[in-house]
This record gives structure tokens, C-alpha cells and sequence, in this order.
């Protein structure tokens, strides 16, 4: 029955399949035509945006990567990102392991005191912090901001994390124990261990925060060269507006990588989006 | 093991870090910024706090701008909800059933989610480039419709639309991959017993697929209107001043430019209020409605 029913389907399903292929080509075209734009002349780009470059002018990916210091800018975000992962990651571990295997009074209670979280905007903070930063001198401190993504990365770590160590045997725990480790042993030595599938997850959502975060930075960087890659490009746009092929090519440097990544690590990269969907 | 399961030293030191941090820079800064938004501040430290009581709210509530803003943002929530979640679990199920290339176009949909949102902002400024040298103008010049070309984040009755277009973009693969998740977990043997009973077509996705996806549904719709709420980046980098005739004005950008453009911070707190006010509505009545298990157990 099945088999029949393909056959009958087999041109009909052809033609949808070759739509939907046309669908998906059109889809991914701004980012085809942003390396096309990229590797051509400005009066190039103006005389057709859509065209094929004629020579490939790599001129502008130089100037980019010199004049739009996007390689600083990328460095900085990776540096960021890097130390937020450790913070949110490993604290927040630590509080989920409690959290999921400890008794204690409160313990609903703090648990759903970090869940909360999910619901605070980042809009919601920025003007005390920026008063409280502005005061003490601590705008452009990096170990200042990590904290603060970090603040806003404990929620979901927390929540994803205490579910995932939930569902770890305590046996093996136990045995440790009976061996004579000690609890941060057991911690360091098979907690994190056994929930590095959920650490990998929860490591590719924060770091997609950190990475498409504008706002922090905007107001808590006032120091060019301790700029974000998202706070960089805009501020390369703006001084060389009239040079949109440096443009394309600071756009392209920035998404290039990117997409090699997740070519990389497809699955790896959307389930770990995907536990941004246990929320709600 | 059940001694050092209530040891309150180890529950304590494994606790704290995430605690301190956590309520430093997330909770307190919350209970600060509502307390600002009964004060008047001016943004230069010398200057202290000036209680005002309620003037701040008075004054955006009174104020057409603001005003403005909350229109536009559930305009912006109404139309995401209608296009994202419907694109995105369509685009699941149709690649769902292809048996070819399915990473392929997983891919294709997904990647604008994983770019950097100024990327994606200043990748659409050329498509929307306001010359008939513009992708979207010359496109429309090419195939006729020279009429419709258009000054799109100029012109106020296009702008918001035009944004709303990039969020989609962006957007439509994250549902899609919600929608294939939630696929996934169903079995085969429910949909052979479907084609036995004749179900086919548009019935097919109505009498089967939207009530066995019913949940993903709920979360993704609670996703858009959360993140739509608080919405930013496309819009400041878009249009930085909120459009003309504050077309495109939302409550985060007007927070943003009263507070750091112009240091009106009390009415800047006084909006950011709102904005957590909204979201946090909306997550709790959201809690609530995922919590009611209506979906059918088959």
C-alpha cells in the first residue's frame, strides 16, 4: 500500500520537492548576496546589487579586518563569552547538583527563586547597573560583565541542569562516598562529567546570548577596543556608511565563521537552542 | 550519604556563588530600577535621587509616544505570532517528510537564528535600501512593479512591517525545529492508522498533526510574545530614532533613548518597569496555561 502510493505521488512530490528547494535558495540569498557585495567595488555594488562581482576584490576584507578592527572585536566577544560559559556553567552546576540532590529547608523555594529569572528582561536592569557601574568606575570591566551575563545565564543553567543531574543515578554517588571521595570529588570527578551532554547544551544557548548581545555592551563599553563583535560592526557601519563593501565584508567576517561552526556541529548546536524551549 | 545530604557547609559553598551573583546583578538591580522609577535622576552622579511618586508613570502614560510604542509592540506581537509559529511548524512538517536533504534544509532556515543580530540588521538595510538601487526596489523595478517601490523603513505605513519581515527571518527556523522535535516523538503508528481511516491533505494536518503538536504550539506562541515583548536590536539598528512619526517605536528603544540619550532616567526606569511588568504577566499566565494538561493521550 505504502509503495503504491509513493509511485502515484512520485512526479507530484518532485515538483513540490524542487518548489520548496527554490523556497529555501531564496531564503539563504541575503547571505549569498552579502559575499557577493563583499567582493566587489563600491560603484560596482551600486550599479547592480544582485550582480556577480566581476574581479574578486579581497581589498575589502583588509579593510575590514585593519580600519573595522574586527578581529579585536571577534577576540573580545570570544574572551566574554569564554568566561561566562566558565561562571554560569560551573556555578551553576554546582547550585543545580544541590538543588537536585540535597534536602534542606527552602529548597523549592530558591529553586524557584533562580526560575524566576527567566522572566526578568535585560531592560529591566540596565539603568540602576549603569548608575552603580558609572559610580564606582567599573564600566569597561570585563570581570563586571561576565558577572552580569552570567547573572542572566543562571536561570536556564539552573533549571536545565537540576533536571538533567535529577536523572543520574544517586547509586553511583554513593559508592563514591563508601570509597572514601569527598563530595567535591564526587562533583568534579562525575557530576560534571556525566552531565557534559547537558553542559554542552545549556554552553551553546548562553554563548548565542553573549554573542547576540547589543545592549550590555552599548551601555556598560564605552572603550572602543574593549568593543563586542555586535557593537563593533555597528560602529564600523557608521563611520564608513558610504563604504558598503568594507561593510559587506565586516558583515560576511563576522557570519562566515559562524556558519562553519554550525555546519560543524549542526545537531549539537540545536538541541542546545532547542533547551531554550523547556521554558515557558 | 544522608548526613552529607543535609551538610548545610556544602549545601551552602556549592549554593552561594551563583546565589550572590545572581541576586547582585539580576534581582537587586530589578528592585532598584522599580525603586528609580518613583525618582527623578539626571544621569550625573554628583546629583542625587529626587522623589517623585507616581509623576514618572503619569507622564508616559499620558505621553503619546509611549502610548505609541505599546500599540506598535503588540502590533509586532500579533503579526509575529500569525507568521512565525505558522512558517516555521509548516516548514517542519514539510521537511519532516522529505527523505532527502533534510539537514540541508534544516540548515537553510536555521542559520539566520545563529547570526549576530547586528549582521542580520545591516544585511537588511541593503535589501531595504531606500534608492531603486536597493535589492527589494530594483527586484520590484525587474519584474514590473515599479509602483511599489518604496522607501520601506522610511515610509511609516511600511516601516514596522519591514521589521517585522527581518524578525521572521530570523525567527522561523527556531519553531522549525521546535515543530521536528515535537514530531519526532510521535509514533508512525498513528499516523498509518490516520491514512487507513482516508485522513488526508489539509484534514490531515488539522484533525492530527496541530492537536499532536498542540504543546509545542502553546510553547512557541508564548515564545514569540515574550520575545517580541522585549524586543530591541532590529529595530535601534534599523531605525535608531523609532521611525518616522515614530512608526517603528517600541517601549525598549523609547527606554533606551529617554535614558541614555536624553538622561531622563526616572521615566527610562519607569518604562523598564512596564516592560518587566508585561513580560512577567505574560510568563505566569503562560506557567499557567502549560501546566493544564488538555493534550489528548492516544
Amino acid at each position: 500500500m505504502k509503495v503504491k502510493g509513493r509511485k502515484k505521488k512520485s512526479i507530484k512530490s518532485i515538483i513540490a520537492f524542487l518548489l520548496f528547494l527554490a523556497f529555501a535558495v531564496i531564503n539563504v540569498y541575503p547571505l549569498v548576496f552579502s559575499i557577493f557585495c563583499s567582493l566587489k567595488g563600491n560603484l560596482e555594488i551600486f550599479s547592480s546589487f544582485t550582480a556577480l562581482p566581476k574581479h574578486f576584490l579581497y581589498e575589502n576584507y583588509i579593510t575590514a579586518w585593519k580600519v573595522g578592527n574586527i578581529g579585536k572585536y571577534f577576540l573580545n566577544t570570544i574572551i566574554l563569552a569564554a568566561g561566562t560559559l566558565f561562571v554560569s556553567g560551573f556555578f551553576g552546576a554546582m547550585a543545580a547538583y544541590i538543588l537536585a540532590r540535597f534536602t534542606f529547608k527552602f529548597k523549592t523555594g530558591i529553586y524557584l527563586y533562580f526560575i524566576t529569572g527567566l522572566m526578568i528582561p535585560i531592560q529591566a536592569v540596565l539603568i540602576p547597573l549603569s548608575y552603580i557601574f558609572g559610580k564606582t568606575g567599573m564600566t569597561n570591566n570585563y570581570y563586571m560583565l561576565i558577572m552580569l551575563y552570567s547573572a542572566f545565564c543562571f536561570p536556564m543553567t539552573v533549571l536545565i541542569m537540576t533536571g538533567f543531574m535529577n536523572n543520574i543515578p544517586t547509586e553511583l554517588e554513593e559508592a563514591m562516598i563508601i570509597d572514601g571521595a569527598t563530595i567535591r570529588q564526587v562533583f568534579l570527578k562525575m557530576i560534571l562529567k556525566l552531565s557534559l551532554p547537558g553542559m554542552i547544551s545549556i554552553s551553546v544557548f548562553n554563548f548565542i546570548q553573549v554573542w547576540n548581545n547589543l545592549l550590555f555592551p552599548l551601555i556598560f563599553i564605552s572603550d572602543k577596543t574593549k568593543g563586542t563583535i555586535s557593537m563593533g560592526l555597528l560602529a564600523f557601519f557608521g563611520e564608513y556608511s558610504t563604504n558598503y563593501s568594507a561593510s559587506m565584508a565586516g558583515i560576511c567576517l563576522t557570519t562566515i565563521p559562524v556558519i562553519i561552526i554550525y555546519v560543524l556541529f549542526q545537531d549539537k548546536i540545536e538541541n542546545g537552542l532547542m533547551s531554550g524551549a523547556v521554558k515557558g | 550519604m544522608e548526613k552529607i545530604r543535609k551538610n548545610k557547609k556544602i549545601i551552602l559553598g556549592f549554593l552561594l556563588p551563583a546565589f550572590i551573583i545572581y541576586t547582585c546583578f539580576e534581582v537587586l538591580p530589578v528592585i532598584m530600577s522599580i525603586y528609580f522609577s518613583f525618582n527623578d535622576w539626571s544621569g550625573i552622579q554628583a546629583v542625587p535621587l529626587e522623589y517623585v511618586g507616581l509623576r514618572n508613570y503619569i507622564k508616559i502614560f499620558s505621553s503619546p509616544v509611549f502610548l505609541k510604542s505599546l500599540q506598535n509592540v503588540l502590533i509586532y506581537v500579533v503579526i509575529s505570532v500569525a507568521l512565525q509559529v505558522p512558517i516555521g511548524f509548516a516548514l517542519g512538517l514539510i521537511i519532516h517528510h522529505f527523505d532527502h536533504g533534510q539537514r540541508f534544509f534544516k540548515a537553510a532556515f536555521f542559520i539566520p537564528m545563529i547570526l549576530s543580530v547586528s549582521a542580520v540588521s545591516l544585511l537588511w538595510n541593503f535589501i531595504y535600501f531606500p534608492t531603486e538601487k536597493g535589492i527589494l526596489n530594483s527586484f520590484l523595478i525587474k519584474i514590473g512593479l515599479s509602483d511599489l517601490t518604496q522607501q520601506w523603513l522610511v515610509n511609516p505605513k511600511t516601516s514596522l512591517m519591514a521589521l517585522i519581515i527581518v524578525s521572521t527571518w530570523t525567527s522561523v527556523g527556531y519553531y522549525m525545529i521546535i515543530c521536528m522535535a515535537g514530531l519526532s516523538t510521535i509514533s508512525d503508528s498513528i499516523f498509518e492508522a490516520g491514512a487507513l481511516d482516508g485522513v488526508a491533505g489539509i484534514k490531515k494536518v488539522w484533525y492530527i498533526y496541530i492537536p499532536l503538536l498542540w504543546d509545542p504550539i502553546k510553547m512557541s506562541v508564548i515564545m514569540v510574545i515574550t520575545g517580541v515583548l522585549k524586543i530591541f536590536d532590529t529595530v535601534y539598528i534599523l531605525t535608531p530614532s523609532g521611525g518616522t512619526n515614530n512608526s517603528t517605536i517600541v517601549p525598549s528603544l523609547l527606554m533606551y533613548n529617554e535614558s541614555f540619550r536624553y538622561s531622563h532616567y526616572g521615566i527610562g526606569s519607569a518604562i523598564a518597569t512596564v516592560i518587566f511588568i508585561m513580560s512577567a504577566l505574560v510568563s505566569v499566565f503562560s506557567l499557567k496555561i502549560m501546566n493544564k494538561k488538555e493534550s489528548i493521550e492516544y
